[in-house]
């Protein structure tokens, strides 16, 4: 026998350091646990993709193509700079902020005494596990408790797997030193319509091929209705229920129905959905199974066996960092002997689109369909008088309450900072908020976040600032 | 049209009923008020008469079915119309209130009670703060099920806390075994028979546990001499003849418990810990805890204290005959303010009876037997009646029950100083 078999005793172990993994690890040694967290990249990879290669990583991406490209925007009020972005510059601004905020989670993970291991971890049994390390040695976990949180990576488009240098996925397109001058997005979900945006504003010529019949399927139509119009201000070319099949260098083949068309392009991007890291774990050896797609599905508590939780993406639902973060927060008590639930009104998605979507709880059609009779109001973002100083008119509020307890089940957006406004509608669904509550509080002005007190105002059939609804 | 019929809030504290027996199957046209169906709440066997008349169409469960109060039991066909302002079921009502879009806060909460029944989908979005969800999950109670008295019928802190102070055994497990939340199991060995905790046997699993662990129990015992109680007895016996039900010593044990009761209303109370509050009883109810084939129930004689020794001793006969039957109504096993155990009946001599609470005592009463006892220094046979008082300790002091019991055996000894007692 290897003496390097021999198990190190560990308390709780934490599979992944993204936004679900290191805010279990924090969470269970403020519990009193004793914690070990392994992620594939060690202390470098904490924060995960969220951090590092995704959310963050785009945001500050969106914020410079946002900045440069509101020059244009603001001419009219007699703005007369022109804007341009270094990539190149961006960057290393990049990677000085992104290692900021990694610097900070290793601090705090130190601070509660969290071991970080790095290496691939496999399950060797049901309560043992075995790292790779990057030095080419094993070391041997035996665990009491353990939280999956291994995440997603992007899915595989046949014919078009990523090469590092023309066919990207988010993390190589992100890695540009140069604005490319054409640019194809295959996918038009959130993160291809994101990056999109931002690269159209750099400059580039972008083509979004979409094959479904909408661009951001999962939202309400009319949220997306304004984006589209930013879009093709922005001489995006928007491609739906059309399939990309091949890349010869130069050029896209695409096909939709009836026609083959050929899109010449420099860069092609990948961003079809992602698939749950549940497929290199071991995960037979630990007595779990994952379903067809690969997710593990998990009880209230997030628990799959009694020492056994998953959370974040490689569970069923939305890929979000929110969702990791919050369930991360209940798998940990439940492991540790707490009786709780994953129970959410709302889980907010947002798209940093231009401009903004944001949507909480339940839509109209949502409601109906559990039964609710919904009382449904939309706010205009052209009433707003802080919206007319940012140069923005295109937009609205929309409010979903229940017509009997006049409870507010659901707030849409799609505006500026929608992405933050958001939390006001979350804030009143969790807390069981009605109307009358909604409109009892003061909001100041002048300001966007004034929209929400509007909306509801309009669901009561007394507005202020648009004319009433006829009876 | 169809009408849903949802499961009715059958008592106080029941927050779910397992059904029993279809008397009625699909496709049978019932009339309204016709027994429907027979459920198991935690106190009794209940029928449930259809609230209309037409056809059933859908149950909501096979007998073994638990259902949480507002869950669908039933759907009809009925006539359109037929009974548009005469029927009393308020469901029909929810489906034309609803164009009320402007209705206030408050109506919107008096009709939400209804809405929620008139589809059965409503109960899984609850109204409530995420730490009042929280807090449910912490106490092991599905919220659910909870009606909530807030705006819009939201469901409140309080709300949880006292659905939780109903569902005692796992509120109290919450905390003090939250390490270890399951109870350990029981190991099977090959022979045994594993059968379900339901209805009546789980409640009084739930209500002994929540008993002996909650309430610190004080017992008092008393030897009575039985010489005089027997006397009237017998003369109340002749005196009856064949008009009514033979005359037992239980009623006596009643007015005896009713008078010194009176007398010391401390344990005529309840104690709220979590309010740090004690309720005086405004009237005085008696639980008769009554055997039968599904378990222990407990009848209740409301207002006891103003009823004769014969209409105790009638009442206590049709309430036993009915919890027999497993034809008690809700209200008729709701509301003891005070139990009485009456264990001699089956050949017990003494035992320490356990309180029921939110009550603060119960008293025990033995077999009576002949006991050789000291009179005047004399050992003389006298027939002898054993008492056992139980307490609630947080509330009575041992002198406090001691002046009790004292009372109780001084009436039952000296039964004519009852006769002062009766109104």
């Amino acid at each position: 026998m290897v003496v390097g078999e021999v198990p190190e005793s560990v308390d709780l172990l934490v599979v992944g350091g993204g936004p679900g993994g290191y805010v279990a690890a924090i969470r269970a040694a403020q519990l009193g646990r004793s914690v070990v967290l392994v992620d594939r990249d060690g202390e470098a990879g904490l924060g995960g993709v969220c951090l590092n290669v995704g959310c963050i990583p785009s945001k500050a991406l969106i914020q410079v193509a946002d900045a440069a490209h509101a020059m244009s925007r603001l001419a009219p009020a007699g703005l007369t700079a022109q804007g341009s972005v270094d990539l190149s510059t961006w960057q290393s601004w990049r990677r000085t902020l992104v290692h900021g905020l990694n610097d900070g989670i290793r601090a705090l993970l130190r601070g509660v005494n969290v071991t970080v291991q790095a290496g691939d971890l496999r399950f060797t049994r049901p309560n043992q596990a075995v790292v790779a390390t990057p030095e080419g040695t094993a070391r041997y976990f035996e665990f009491t408790d353990v939280v999956i949180a291994t995440g997603s990576r992007p899915a595989p488009l046949p014919g078009l797997v990523p090469d590092g240098r023309q066919i990207l996925d988010s993390t190589g397109l992100l890695g540009l030193t140069e604005i490319p001058q054409r640019l194809v997005v295959i996918g038009g979900g959130y993160i291809g319509l994101e990056l999109g945006t931002a690269f159209a504003k750099l400059g580039t010529q972008v083509t979004i091929v979409e094959a479904t019949k909408h661009l951001l399927p999962t939202m309400d139509a009319a949220l997306v209705r304004p984006v589209l119009a930013r879009l093709r201000q922005l001489n995006v070319t928007v491609l739906t229920e059309t399939l990309a099949e091949d890349f010869d260098g130069t050029a896209l083949r695409v096909r939709t129905r009836d026609t083959v068309q050929h899109i010449t392009t420099d860069v092609v991007l990948v961003a079809v959905g992602r698939v749950p890291n549940t497929d290199q774990l071991g995960l037979d050896k630990l007595g779990v199974t994952p379903d067809s797609r690969g997710y593990l599905a998990v009880d209230a508590d997030r628990r799959i066996t009694r020492h056994v939780a998953a959370i974040g993406d490689v569970t069923p639902g939305p890929a979000l960092a929110h969702k990791a973060s919050a369930e991360a927060l209940v798998a940990v008590a439940a492991l540790s002997g707490q009786r709780v639930a994953f129970q959410p009104q709302a889980i907010p998605a947002i798209v940093f689109s231009d401009p903004e979507i944001a949507s909480a709880g339940l839509t109209e059609a949502q409601a109906r369909a559990e039964g609710i009779d919904p009382l449904v109001a939309t706010f205009p973002l052209a009433a707003s008088g802080r919206a007319a100083t940012l140069g923005e008119k295109q937009g609205f509020v929309q409010l979903v309450a229940d017509t009997d307890t006049q409870a507010v089940l659901g707030v849409h957006m799609v505006g500026p900072h929608a992405s933050e406004l958001i939390g006001q509608g979350v804030l009143a669904i969790e807390m069981g908020a009605t109307l009358d509550d909604v409109v009892g509080i003061i909001l100041p002005h002048p300001t966007l976040s004034e929209q929400v007190t509007e909306v509801a105002h309009l669901a009561q059939g007394y507005p202020i600032h648009v004319p009433a609804p006829r009876r | 049209m169809r009408h849903e019929f949802m499961l009715p809030d059958l008592g106080e504290g029941l927050a779910e009923a397992e059904i029993r027996n279809w008397l009625v199957a699909i496709g049978d046209t019932v009339t309204e008020d016709q027994a429907l169906v027979e459920v198991e709440t935690a106190k009794a066997v209940v029928e449930i008469p259809s609230p209309v008349t037409g056809t059933l169409v859908e149950v909501g469960g096979d007998p073994g079915t638990v259902l949480p109060v507002g869950a669908l039991l039933a759907a009809f066909e009925v006539a359109d119309r037929a009974d548009a302002g005469g029927g009393a079921g308020s469901p029909p009502a929810a489906t034309t209130d609803a164009p009320s879009a402007a209705a206030s806060a408050s109506e919107a909460k008096a009709t939400g009670d209804a809405a929620r029944a008139s589809t059965g989908r409503r109960a899984r979005r609850v109204l409530a703060s995420p730490a009042t969800r929280k807090l449910a999950v912490s106490l092991g109670v599905d919220i659910a099920s909870i009606p909530g008295t807030g705006p819009g019928g939201r469901v409140t802190r309080e709300d949880v806390e006292r659905a939780a102070q109903r569902q005692p055994s796992q509120a109290v497990s919450a905390p003090a075994v939250a390490a270890q939340p399951v109870a350990e199991a029981v190991r099977q060995r090959p022979g045994d028979e594993e059968v379900p905790l339901r209805g009546i046997r789980r409640q009084v699993a739930r209500t002994m546990t929540r008993s002996w662990t909650e309430i610190p129990h004080i017992t008092e015992f008393r030897e009575v001499d039985a010489t005089q109680l027997i006397a009237a007895r017998e003369a109340l016996r002749r005196r009856a003849g064949d008009a009514g039900r033979a005359m037992t010593f239980l009623p006596f044990f009643v007015l005896a418990c009713t008078a010194a009761l009176k007398r010391h209303r401390i344990l005529n109370a309840s104690l709220d810990i979590a309010r740090e509050t004690i309720i005086y009883r405004g009237a005085i109810h008696i639980g008769i805890a009554t055997a039968t084939d599904d378990g222990l129930i407990v009848p209740v004689l409301h207002d006891a204290d103003r009823l004769s020794l014969r209409e105790i001793n009638q009442r206590i006969a049709d309430l036993a005959e009915a919890a027999r039957a497993r034809r008690l109504r809700p209200d008729q096993l709701d509301g003891a303010t005070f139990t009485i155990s009456n264990f001699g009946s089956y050949g017990t001599w003494l035992g320490t009876p356990i309180i029921n609470p939110p009550q603060a005592a119960i008293a025990g009463f033995g077999r009576i037997e002949d006991r050789v006892v000291a009179v005047a220094g004399q050992p003389v046979v006298r027939p002898t009646l054993p008492i056992a008082v139980s307490a609630d300790h947080r509330l009575i002091d041992g002198h406090v029950l001691g002046a009790f019991v004292n009372e109780l055996a001084a009436l039952l000894e000296n039964p004519i100083v009852l006769l002062g007692e009766v109104r």
